[in-house]
């Protein structure tokens, strides 16, 4: 089996009267080390794959396995404890809890996992230098500015060296320069370290770091190779 | 160790100094009331009950005479019979004057006698066999309780002059005695003396007010026998005479209970309130934890644990608070008591353990309580993004359904309690109860409703702009439901104390003026205004009738009498023919009912009496005379409201002649049309020189009088239901202070 | 999970410290004892004292002399039914001054003094011990010295008097009624009274002033109807009756006294008196005997030599039970024991007064005797 398997997907919200189907029989597998683009306009159904892929939504049908755990079989609150250990989710904005500081988010994904050694600490010490804020480490989140903020994020995301990273229009928000940046973040912590990676976005720039790009075309869905071809 | 996780929680109500502020307040506001509301009742109830013990002290039976004073053979009867165990006292209320007149109790006790019942003088202690000889060979030495000396500043070697039923005499504190525990809570306001000086003090010869007596079963046996041969005693139990003096306050203290309640729902409600806006306020951030795999049971966990949190804060300062408060309620409830009931009087505020206990309990489980509902919608929310302020919105949309429904059932359960449960308090309290939190319940539904009928006419008044404004209500329906439910209480709590008090204010007032018709009214000075005790000879009425510009007189006479087994008063009613017709009659002919009422067949009934006996016109009472019992027929019941349980009221003739009695306990005075009305007062008071202070007052001051007794025992109404108020204000403060655009400031 | 610990245990500290503000008041009762030395020592502010010998007259002096502050009449004495079964009694009306009268006043309700009763029966034969203290106010009908009755009472215990030709040797009759029991003694003197001390006058120590107005009927035959709950007990045998009264008795240092009085078979009669200081020897002793014929002979503290023999633990408190008086005129030696162990009264004072039994021994002769005892001051 796959590292990331997904059988059979179906997803609809209800809306009033109107039901929308957003995933219809969607099948996917992803091999560990792979960073998975999904591409698509807004409301296209990446955001659901996301959710439906880390626990926080459950299918209407279908299955989804990681690392051969099936999350689906999973009820509440273990599909939340295993998100906890071995998820980690950057998003467009409000990825930070405004009451506690850098560090301090950091250590809070270490802590709910219960994984607090002097190795973790380390951990986020250094991720935090690699995002380049280390000085920052005791400053409130509404200090620092959007890019910052999603630096810390991405630390945040792999500070307890989870199986999979999540992300949500990570650079949705970022001006061209910032998001290169944090671009390059992706690459160097994820990709480079071999990380496996789904990554919801609409902006094609992306494209080149991927290994697999799944494209959310109104009632498609097409998966394509790294070249997009 | 707090974790992060908890630390973060915490962190938030700290950089939310003015929500978290408000929701302290709002507990503290709603404990404190109940609280001080329990102490200032635990007070005056311990006072009260210190005060009967005091008097009453360890007896177990009072022997009284059913008419004026009881005889000392009698007492001399028991000792040969051998029952030592009794002390006979004489017991007058006097008025200490001074720069402000003092009102005590005078108690002439027989030190040899004291020792198993009251530890004022007694032969057995040391301190009191000092004073004895002083005591015993002079008429005139009083000693007081050390609290007494405190409050009215008093030392030993001063003179009192106190005054009795007009007369004054001067009488010397020859010591103070020392505080007893007792008086910890309560003033004693005693002079006591040798039951010689009193004898000599208040005429009373060889007689006593009553002998106190402490019986087993075999002396009460003894004593029963001796009263089949003395039928002018009888024999009382102190338990029930004290149950009965109790009795009289609890109607009051409960309707102040209800009241504190009324001041915890609207605190609760607050709370209820502020967690849910808090909890509102911070989806994102719940969403987020959420997301990063917090789970739904540690996320109600913690909302409940700042519930405590501000429980505790909220708790602590509202004790504190109600401490403060109990002390200045305490004396109103005295003032009220004293006015309505007894002489009492209250040294320093105690403060019961249960009743802290208490307030703290309701506090804290309140707080708790409230804050379940929002805790099980912090946990319950989404994670991720996806969570929507708008799913929130339509979820009350969808259960303002079941909240409809459920006002429904409420309001019927409520009003189903009233109608078919009888006049108990409890139960109408229960009653109110749910038809109030019906009308909670029932505010999505009316929002909602009502904010579709008015939007078409707002817009048609201030133009297209005004549908932002009328449409911010129903979307964000989860806080301006609990807003409008906060606002409708109070003002409904409001509405409705209000509209009672004046009310039944309105109704005593005409009662009042029906009643008060007299030009004057005529009466030797009673000290505790519900109970007349000085009265006045039968020989006054032909002098005052006697005074030029008189027309005609009324006047009554008081007696006490048993009917089914309990005390009740009968008054003798000597009414001029030509006001008969000033009775306001419930039930009854005017004309037929004086008929048989001057026969001395029929009598009347109050309103109050008829209801708590189940009487109508035609039933028949049975009551006890000096002379065996008598029956009269109720000829008509008429509105009375000069005490709480009722009276009967016969012809006087008839009740001089049962009662043999010669006293008249007040007068009213008619004068005929332009009469000087000062002149003839003065003219009436001229006719008694040596009761100094006999009372007449004119129909006008009277009414006033007892309005403002009125209004005494109604502040504490008034101010708890503005208390209340405050709490529902607050309420309301903080739901506003969480819309846009308050709700930036908080970031 | 551990945020909600650490609420509720500030909840909990909260809770105690509310507590510790919270008044909490204790019920304390108020005790006044009274000892024996408090009551018969002291200034005696106003009161006449016992400093002089007097003219002793009856029937005057059988009533109360209100000059004086503490007065009694005291009656003890020995019955037995005619099925043998033994009983003690002791009745006391006692007249404590609050105030000094030349006359008391017995109209109305004022009082100068209170009238208080003692009464104890021992019921030998059971060991029940019956025992009552009352109060009266010294004022008409409830307690007071009548001489135009010739009555003395407090509240439910009476003396009655019926003076025959002879005013000093008037038959008595005494009421008690208390709770369930009633005891009713007809007392007629077999002899004339002795006064003890010098005429009368009988010192308790050797300084000045502190001395008491004594007289006895050392032997009164006694009729008596003893019930309890109704049940009626008749009774024979004979009785003591003690007439004092004084301002202060005893001396700062005398803590209490040992009094006997003792019927021998031989119809002769011994009282014997010690006062005691606070170390418990002798501090003053005397004593009278009382012949067969009525001719009594009083006793110098020489006379006598008192030997306690044994003491018995009573409630706590350490009372002697045994005995031996002699008396060296007579050449006789008392035995004395207790009748009974306990015989205390409890009352605002601690006193044990009790039935004995007496042995006289004499010349080598051996003659019983029965008698009591009172023992004060040993209790405080």
């Amino acid at each position: 089996m796959h590292y990331i398997e997904v059988q059979d997907l179906h997803r609809s919200f209800t809306e009033g009267t109107i039901s929308h189907r957003v995933l219809d029989g969607l099948d996917l597998s992803i091999d560990e080390g792979e960073l998975v683009i999904l591409l698509g306009r807004s409301g296209s159904g990446k955001s659901t794959l996301l959710n439906l892929l880390s626990g926080i939504d459950t299918p209407d049908s279908g299955r989804i396995f990681i690392d051969s755990t099936e999350l689906t079989a999973l009820k509440e609150p273990h599909r939340t404890i295993f998100r906890r250990k071995n998820v980690g989710f950057v998003f467009q904005f409000f990825n930070l809890i405004p009451t506690l500081t850098v560090m301090e988010n950091l250590k809070l994904a270490l802590e709910l996992t219960d994984k607090m050694t002097r190795e973790d600490l380390e951990r986020a010490e250094f991720l935090l230098s690699e995002v380049g804020l280390a000085n920052r480490a005791d400053t409130y989140p509404d200090l620092l500015s959007g890019g910052e903020q999603q630096r810390v994020a991405i630390a945040r995301a792999l500070v307890h060296d989870p199986k999979i990273i999540l992300a949500d229009e990570p650079t949705g928000n970022l001006d061209y320069q910032t998001a290169d940046k944090v671009i390059e973040l992706l690459d160097t912590l994820v990709k480079k370290a071999g990380k496996t990676m789904v990554m919801a976005t609409h902006s094609r720039d992306l494209l080149g770091l991927a290994d697999k790009i799944i494209e959310f075309k109104g009632r498609e869905t097409v998966i394509s190779g790294a070249t997009g071809a | 160790m707090i974790t992060l996780f908890q630390k973060a929680g915490l962190r938030y109500l700290f950089t939310h100094p003015w929500q978290t502020s408000l929701s302290i307040l709002g507990i503290a506001l709603g404990v404190g009331i109940i609280l001080s509301i329990d102490i200032a009742n635990e007070s005056s109830t311990r006072a009260f009950d210190i005060s009967m013990e005091t008097v009453t002290g360890k007896a177990t039976h009072r022997l009284v005479a059913k008419e004026g004073d009881i005889g000392i053979k009698h007492l001399i009867a028991l000792r040969n019979m051998g029952i030592d165990a009794s002390a006979p006292v004489i017991e007058q209320n006097v008025r200490i004057k001074g720069k402000q007149d003092i009102t005590a109790t005078f108690l002439g006790l027989d030190p040899f006698s004291e020792a198993d019942f009251r530890n004022f003088i007694d032969v057995k202690s040391r301190s009191s066999n000092d004073l004895l000889p002083v005591l015993l060979k002079n008429r005139d030495r009083v000693v007081v309780p050390g609290s007494f000396a405190g409050f009215a500043g008093l030392k030993a070697g001063d003179s009192i002059r106190i005054e009795w039923q007009g007369k004054e005499s001067v009488v010397f504190l020859e010591s103070v005695l020392p505080l007893t525990d007792g008086e910890k809570s309560s003033i004693n306001q005693f002079l006591i003396a040798d039951i010689e000086t009193a004898a000599s003090l208040f005429g009373t010869g060889r007689a006593f007010s009553y002998i106190d007596l402490i019986l087993d079963e075999r002396s009460t046996s003894l004593v029963n026998d001796y009263l089949e041969k003395n039928s002018e005693i009888l024999l009382k139990s102190t338990t029930k005479t004290n149950d009965t003096a109790r009795s009289m306050t609890e109607a009051f203290r409960l309707n102040l209970n209800a009241m504190s309640m009324l001041g915890l729902v609207v605190g609760l409600f607050l709370i209820y309130n502020s967690m849910t806006f808090s909890v509102v306020q911070r989806r994102k951030l719940l969403a987020l934890f959420r997301s990063m795999g917090v789970t739904g049971k540690e996320i109600y966990t913690q909302i409940i644990a700042e519930s405590i949190f501000i429980a505790s804060a909220g708790t602590l300062l509202g004790v504190l608070g109600g401490i403060i408060l109990g002390t200045q309620l305490l004396d109103l409830i005295t003032q009220s008591i004293n006015d309505l009931y007894f002489v009492t009087n209250v040294r320093s505020v105690d403060i019961p353990a249960e009743s802290v206990i208490k307030a703290v309990f309701a506090g804290v489980m309140g707080t708790v309580i409230a804050s379940i509902f929002p805790a099980y919608e912090a946990a319950t929310t989404p994670p991720g993004l996806a969570a929507r302020r708008s799913t929130l919105e339509t979820g009350i949309r969808k259960r303002a359904g079941l909240l409809t429904v459920l006002s429904v059932v409420s309001m019927v359960t409520g009003v189903s309690i009233l109608l078919f449960t009888g006049t108990g308090i409890l139960l109408s309290y229960a009653g109110m109860l749910f038809i109030i939190i019906s009308f909670a319940l029932m505010t999505p539904f009316v929002v909602i409703k009502g904010v579709a009928l008015i939007e078409p006419v707002i817009v048609k008044i201030a133009g297209g702009k005004a549908r932002l404004g009328i449409r911010g209500i129903t979307a964000n329906l989860s806080r301006t439901t609990i807003a409008i439910a906060a606002l409708a209480i109070a003002v409904s709590a409001t509405i409705g104390v209000s509209t009672m008090i004046s009310s039944f204010r309105g109704t005593v007032i005409n009662w009042l003026e029906q009643t008060l018709v007299a030009d004057l009214f005529v009466s030797a000075p009673g000290l505790v205004s519900r109970k007349n005790e000085a009265v006045m000879d039968r020989s006054v009425l032909k002098k005052i009738e006697s005074v030029q510009g008189v027309r005609a007189l009324d006047y009554y006479s008081e007696a006490k009498s048993t009917f089914r087994k309990k005390e009740v008063e009968v008054f003798g009613s000597g009414i001029h023919p030509s006001n008969e017709g000033r009775f306001d009659l419930k039930e009854g002919d005017a004309t037929s009912a004086w008929k048989e009422i001057r026969t001395g067949k029929g009598a009347l009934v109050t309103e109050t009496f008829a209801c708590k006996w189940g009487l109508s016109v035609g039933d028949e009472v049975d009551i006890s005379t000096p002379s065996g019992n008598r029956k009269f027929r109720v000829s008509a019941i008429y509105y009375d409201y000069s005490s709480e349980t009722g009276h009967i009221a016969i012809d006087h003739a008839v009740f001089s002649n049962i009662w043999k009695s010669d006293k008249i306990s007040g007068i009213g005075v008619y004068l005929v049309e332009g009469a000087d009305r000062e002149k003839i007062r003065n003219e009436i008071k001229g006719l008694f020189p040596k009761m100094r202070s006999i009372l007449i007052r004119s129909n006008g001051e009277l009414r006033d009088y007892s309005v403002q007794i009125f209004d005494r025992t109604f502040i504490v109404a008034g101010m708890l239901h503005i208390l209340s108020v405050v709490v529902a204000f607050i309420g309301i403060l903080s739901a506003m202070m969480s819309q846009p655009p308050w709700e930036c400031l908080h970031r | 999970m551990r945020l909600l610990a650490l609420s509720l245990t500030a909840l909990i500290i909260l809770s105690g410290v509310i507590l510790l503000i919270v008044d909490k008041s204790v019920e304390t009762g108020s005790s006044g004892d009274l000892t024996v030395a408090s009551v018969m020592a002291g200034d005696g502010s106003g009161f006449r004292k016992a400093d002089s010998v007097v003219d002793i007259s009856f029937p005057r002096d059988h009533f109360a002399h209100p000059e004086f502050r503490t007065e009694w009449w005291y009656f003890t004495g020995n019955l037995s039914s005619a099925d043998g079964k033994r009983f003690g009694y002791q009745v006391t009306i006692f007249r404590n001054g609050i105030y000094p009268l030349k006359n008391e006043d017995t109209t109305g309700i004022s009082a100068s003094a209170v009238y208080s009763a003692h009464i104890g029966v021992s019921d030998l034969s059971t060991g029940e011990f019956h025992s009552f203290e009352s109060f009266a106010r010294g004022s008409e009908g409830l307690g007071g010295s009548d001489p135009v009755n010739s009555v003395v009472y407090a509240g439910s215990v009476s003396l009655k008097y019926d003076f025959g030709a002879d005013p000093s040797r008037p038959k008595m009759t005494v009421l008690a009624i208390k709770n369930n029991i009633k005891l009713e003694l007809e007392l007629h003197p077999q002899k004339g009274p002795v006064l003890q001390g010098d005429k009368g006058l009988s010192r308790k120590s050797n300084k000045e002033g502190n001395a008491s107005y004594y007289y006895s009927f050392t032997r009164l035959k006694t009729d008596a109807v003893f019930s309890v709950n109704g049940v009626q007990k008749q009774l024979t045998g004979y009785s003591w009756m003690d007439r004092e009264w004084s301002t202060s008795a005893l001396d700062e240092d005398q803590k209490g006294w040992d009094w006997f009085a003792l019927h021998l078979d031989d119809q002769t009669e011994l009282m014997y008196l010690r006062l005691r200081d606070r170390e418990g020897n002798t501090n003053f002793q005397k004593g009278s005997f009382v012949s067969k014929d009525g001719s009594y002979t009083v006793l110098k503290g020489d006379d006598l030599k008192l030997t306690t023999l044994s003491f018995t633990n009573v409630d706590g408190i350490k009372y002697p039970s045994e005995w031996s008086i002699e008396v060296l005129p007579l050449s006789a030696r008392y035995s004395i024991k207790t009748a009974m162990k306990d015989q205390e009264h409890k009352f605002s004072i601690r006193y044990y007064e009790g039935a004995v039994d007496a042995e006289k021994t004499e010349k080598g002769a051996k003659i019983p005797g029965k008698g009591y005892v009172e023992l004060t001051g040993y209790a405080d």
